[in-house]
């Protein structure tokens, strides 16, 4: 509780030194940053986070006056950070590392293998600075081992974990699997830095964690490792079908490129499913009668489905076979979900005032807790913005000492 | 408290009441990382019991594939909450424990008198975790949803470019969706149990599973509101690369940088056609990307995946092998982690399971227990928690309680 009585944020207290950049890493310090901690992000003018440039790289820029301060996905992922600039080559800045080390809870990065150690800042080095560190990395295969300098993105390490042979219909090729295998990562290095930290609570105890993104991956496949183990089967992929369910699939829906996904599993559902739409004969017809026979006959039951889903839009559908009790629900856009009336609802987005560009729209924490009020949010950190009072007041340097910091470009 | 101290999570006791993948799997990581994790099930068992994959020799209750990948390291205790009996014995077990892990359909919970405001008098400071499709409130809280419609309801499907567009979007494994929502669900309750251990206060964290869904995709979201972009599966195509057949499977290939691209020449021995000045630049490779792909497939149809990737490591290329199953326990790097580990159920025989994506320097990993058989742990945790005497068990038993 604070002295109003209000029930602060659960990782409130906790300070997080943050050197990940472009997406896993910066969602896993969003995150603790939604629930409470203070993270700092550290930066440098000579390394800067990929997503700072992401209007070049997607050659979405007009010119390429587009500052690294215009970036509204670095503002999305990098909200409530505070930002500081240190030039890691410099010597200087590794004294400032510890000293923020000393202060602090944890301390996270996506470097490759073996940047830590070389920048001396690696677990063994940095608890002899604060014995309860927590120190946690996160890399593609993990650090060590014979595929650790493994290079990529989000589609190949989805493909080296195993969605993307699950990804697609059974005579097209897979299918990389894009941005959300990043924040799958980043899920799982926030998952094993709170764990981390309960483990500290009640021992005191620091941490190296090293978390491999590839092998996050793998887990979302976990039940066809233990098929392949069981049985020899190999899974492949095979659209939305589903083992034993029809109907199991996405539906063509009025409207350009509309989709409405269904699955009726149960005979209620089915039957509710052929009352809603006004066809109760499929519900006698032997081919449609049973479970099984459904699933045997599924696609011609998909060829009638989509025969009356065809002249209707999906949210409509969607609302005709909830309400019967039937899981239906729209092939979801990026402009759907942007429009969302029940995320909306839920206030799961809103809006900051950048200091440079201006007010943005983001997307808030996506959860909701009963007792702990949502945090007004702050726009993510523009370059070095808040390192003088990280220097000052946290640190207790001088301002002349800040401005030799600054003169020296140890602050760049 | 529970005694042995082992894991990272060891010293608090977590309650699931769970029907669904991502519920059971949000379980599944706190009890992986040593929280003792009481799973209570219906006596008929839970759902997934019955879901495969299943062993040559046919379905069964302790033998589906799914069920025990996502209940290694749980107990079963089996309590008919049907009876206010079995209520009265859900409420004293969570009375003693630390976190409530729970997805059934919203309101059902309150027509049971086990909501968050019926159990916070008994239950001092509990962290209660409620993983719904859509979450309690909001327009579509009482929506049904099957993993597949949750799957295309968060925007992955509608983002992933299938090769025939007038086919329907696709989804990326039967569970994916739901898997993910499991690991956002854990890192909230980890985050709520903290605050209970630190400050002693309890918590009810509504987990909708559609909004954290979406806000995987909140990069594209962000895009769409501030950048005028919309992207989906029909924007997103790569200039060049991505998925290119070879002898034996798929590889993909994204190696958008200059340097890159000379890596590759270097692994592909320098063909002259590499040398061609129409592939000189980046951007001269994805005016020309059509034709650069097909030369590329060339050279790789006739090498096995393992060879490519392999030359590709060695040469610093940005390649990966579209693993199968069989490919990921082989993998080597996988292999070396130990990533894989093989239990003995009683009835299942030996399995081979993924562990988990993290090492702990100071907390070594320790061998996991197989999934429950139903109701296995009943007498022992009724007996040793709540202290109930054989009479009373036997008693209960009679009565279709336990």
């Amino acid at each position: 509780m604070n002295k109003q009585g209000i029930l602060q944020p659960p990782l409130a207290g906790i300070r997080v030194i943050d050197f990940t950049w472009a997406a896993a890493g910066p969602f896993a310090t969003l995150m603790m940053g939604f629930l409470g901690a203070e993270v700092v992000k550290v930066e440098s003018e000579k390394r800067l986070d990929l997503l700072r440039k992401l209007a070049q790289v997607y050659g979405r820029a007009k010119s390429s006056e587009v500052s690294v301060e215009q970036s509204p996905e670095f503002n999305d992922l990098n909200l409530n950070k505070l930002g500081i600039r240190l030039d890691m080559q410099n010597p200087a800045s590794i004294e400032l590392v510890k000293q923020l080390v000393a202060v602090s809870d944890v301390v996270v990065a996506n470097f490759s293998a073996g940047v830590l150690q070389r920048l001396k800042l690696d677990y063994v080095a940095l608890r002899t600075i604060n014995p309860s560190i927590i120190v946690a990395s996160l890399s593609s295969g993990g650090s060590g081992g014979p595929e650790y300098q493994q290079l990529g993105y989000a589609p190949i390490f989805s493909a080296q974990g195993g969605t993307a042979n699950l990804a697609g219909y059974a005579d097209e090729p897979p299918i990389p699997t894009r941005g959300a295998s990043d924040m799958v990562s980043g899920s799982y290095l926030a998952l094993a830095i709170t764990a981390a930290l309960n483990h500290r609570s009640h021992t005191g105890q620091g941490q190296f964690i090293d978390v491999a993104a590839i092998e996050g991956i793998a887990m979302l496949v976990g039940e066809t490792v233990v098929d392949f183990s069981m049985t020899g089967h190999v899974a492949h992929r095979r659209g939305n079908e589903d083992n034993a369910i029809a109907p199991h699939n996405c539906y063509p829906c009025l409207g350009d490129d509309r989709w409405v996904s269904i699955v009726a599993s149960t005979d209620a559902e089915w039957e509710a499913l052929c009352g809603a739409i006004g066809r109760p004969a499929w519900c006698h017809d032997p081919r449609f009668a049973a479970a099984l026979s459904r699933w045997e006959h599924r696609d011609e039951l998909d060829n009638h489905l989509a025969a009356w889903t065809r002249s209707h839009p999906p949210e409509e559908i969607t609302a005709v076979l909830q309400n019967v009790g039937v899981a239906a629900f729209p092939v979801m856009s990026i402009q759907a979900l942007a429009h969302d009336p029940h995320l909306r609802d839920r206030r799961f987005y809103d809006e900051v005032n950048h200091p440079v560009m201006g007010p943005c729209k983001v997307a808030r924490e996506p959860w909701v807790l009963a007792e702990t009020p949502p945090s007004p949010l702050r726009p993510g950190p523009t370059l070095g913005q808040h390192e003088v009072s990280i220097l000052q007041d946290l640190l207790g340097h001088s301002e002349a000492e800040v401005a030799l910091l600054r003169d020296s470009k140890v602050l760049t | 408290m529970k005694e042995q101290d082992n894991g990272l999570l060891a010293s608090a006791t977590g309650i699931e009441l769970c029907h669904t993948v991502g519920g059971q799997f949000c379980s599944k990581l706190l009890g992986d990382l040593g929280m003792e994790v009481l799973k209570i099930e219906q006596p008929e068992g839970d759902a997934l019991r019955k879901t495969g994959p299943f062993p040559a020799d046919g379905p069964h209750p302790e033998k589906s594939g799914l069920f025990l990948y996502l209940n290694t390291n749980k107990k079963s205790v089996t309590i008919n909450l049907e009876t206010a009996d079995g209520r009265e014995l859900f409420r004293s077990l969570l009375a003693k424990a630390d976190i409530l892990i729970e997805d059934q359909p919203t309101g059902a919970l309150s027509t049971l008198g086990l909501d968050y405001e019926q159990l916070k008098p008994i239950c001092r400071n509990i962290v209660m975790t409620s993983i719904t499709p859509f979450g309690q409130t909001g327009p579509y809280a009482d929506y049904k949803a099957y993993p597949l419609t949750g799957y295309h309801g968060g925007g992955q499907g509608n983002l992933l470019r299938n090769e025939h567009l007038e086919r329907p979007p696709v989804r990326a494994g039967a569970y994916v969706n739901e898997y993910e929502a499991g690991i956002g669900a854990a890192v909230v309750t980890l985050a709520a149990h903290y605050r209970q251990r630190m400050q002693g206060h309890g918590e009810h964290i509504d987990f909708s599973k559609f909004q954290w869904n979406a806000s995987l995709n909140r990069a594209n979201i962000c895009r769409f509101f501030n950048a005028n972009l919309h992207e989906t599966r029909h924007t997103y195509k790569l200039p060049w690369g991505g998925v290119i057949k070879c002898k034996d499977g798929y590889v993909i290939l994204l190696a958008n940088e200059d340097h890159h691209w000379r890596a590759l020449t270097e692994m592909m021995d320098k063909p002259s056609w590499a040398l061609d000045k129409r592939f000189d630049k980046a951007f001269d490779r994805a005016k020309n990307g059509v034709e650069l792909t097909g030369l590329v497939a060339g050279w790789f149809g006739g090498r096995a995946k393992v060879e490519l990737h392999a030359l590709a490591l060695q040469h610093g290329v940005p390649l990966g092998i579209v693993r199968t199953p069989a490919d990921l326990v082989e993998a080597p790097q996988l292999v070396y982690r130990r990533f894989f580990t093989s239990i003995t159920h009683p009835d299942a025989g030996a399995v081979t399971y993924p562990t988990y994506p993290y090492r702990f320097s100071e907390t070594p990993a320790r061998p996991f227990a197989p999934a429950p058989r139903l109701g296995q742990h009943t007498a022992d945790i009724l007996t040793h928690r709540l202290s109930l005497s054989g009479p009373q068990l036997a008693q209960l038993r009679k009565l279709g309680v336990i």
